[in-house]
């Protein structure tokens, strides 16, 4: 908990950067890659193996994504620690804020890890 | 970690329902806006498994292609766009709330604020729309 303390004021940057970030960019990505696309409202080509594989290897669209996912991790955790304690744990600090980071950061590593390995 | 003993005490607690917010709009504005952090972590996990397959190959990324036209998967993910606009409109709100923006001797109205915002948003997703398709 000191440990988390003491990293209070990055977590609070990555929540509010995450949060704008999330605002931005989010909407676009789950309405074209996870509906139009499965619903087959493009040209086939514009979403298989070879299209998917040439915009994961530009460094840029890496990068990009990095700076997408990991902020947007760490905003989500700063306010999934709390919704336990919304909703139906008493309301005092617990257990909940350092298994949301922990989350948070095993997620943040595995994203750039796949991030830099595809395709 | 300080341990301090406390004498036993006896706590008055509040007894919480669940569903406490849901009769007062603002509270259920509230906890729609909180539980959207549930679907953006959701929505990165989606996203962390189609780069692994992606990485795997074309063998893998092509079954993950024929999973996704499921109705199931798209109805999880109508959720998850709802839920991401709930965040995007209220964060353009409470962004806008926190940070005043002062033009000379004036402060600039939020609610001008939260409108270029959403400008700014809708520009965004047209350019990131236009790479993953075009790019």
């Amino acid at each position: 908990m000191r440990f988390l303390e003491r990293l209070e004021p990055l977590l609070w940057a990555l929540f509010s950067a995450g949060g704008t970030i999330a605002a931005l960019l989010l909407p676009v990505h789950v309405f074209l890659n996870n509906i139009a696309m499965p619903l087959g409202w493009f040209r086939p080509d514009d979403y298989d193996y070879t299209h998917a594989a040439r915009l994961l290897g530009h460094p840029l669209v890496k990068a990009y994504l990095a700076v997408f996912l990991v902020p947007t991790l760490f905003h989500a955790a700063h306010r999934i620690k709390l919704l336990p304690h919304e909703l139906v744990l008493p309301p005092s600090p617990g257990i909940a804020t350092p298994i949301a980071y922990l989350i948070a950061a095993a997620l943040a590593i595995a994203a750039v890890v796949v991030i830099v390995l595809a395709p | 970690m300080t341990l301090r003993v406390l004498p036993r005490r006896r706590v008055y607690r509040r007894r919480m329902t669940l569903t406490w917010w849901v009769k007062n709009p603002r509270y259920v504005n509230y906890i729609l806006r909180e539980a959207s952090s549930a679907f953006l972590t959701v929505f990165a996990v989606l996203y962390i498994v189609q780069f692994a397959l992606l990485a795997a190959g074309a063998g893998p990324y092509g079954r993950y292609l024929a999973f996704i036209k499921s109705p199931a998967w798209v109805a999880l993910n109508v959720i998850i766009l709802i839920f991401a606009l709930i965040h995007t409109v209220s964060w353009m709100f409470l962004a806008t709330a926190a940070t005043p923006v002062r033009i000379g001797a004036h402060e600039a109205p939020s609610w001008a604020l939260t409108i270029s915002g959403l400008v700014i948003w809708l520009a965004i997703s047209v350019g990131v729309g236009y790479v993953i398709l075009r790019g």
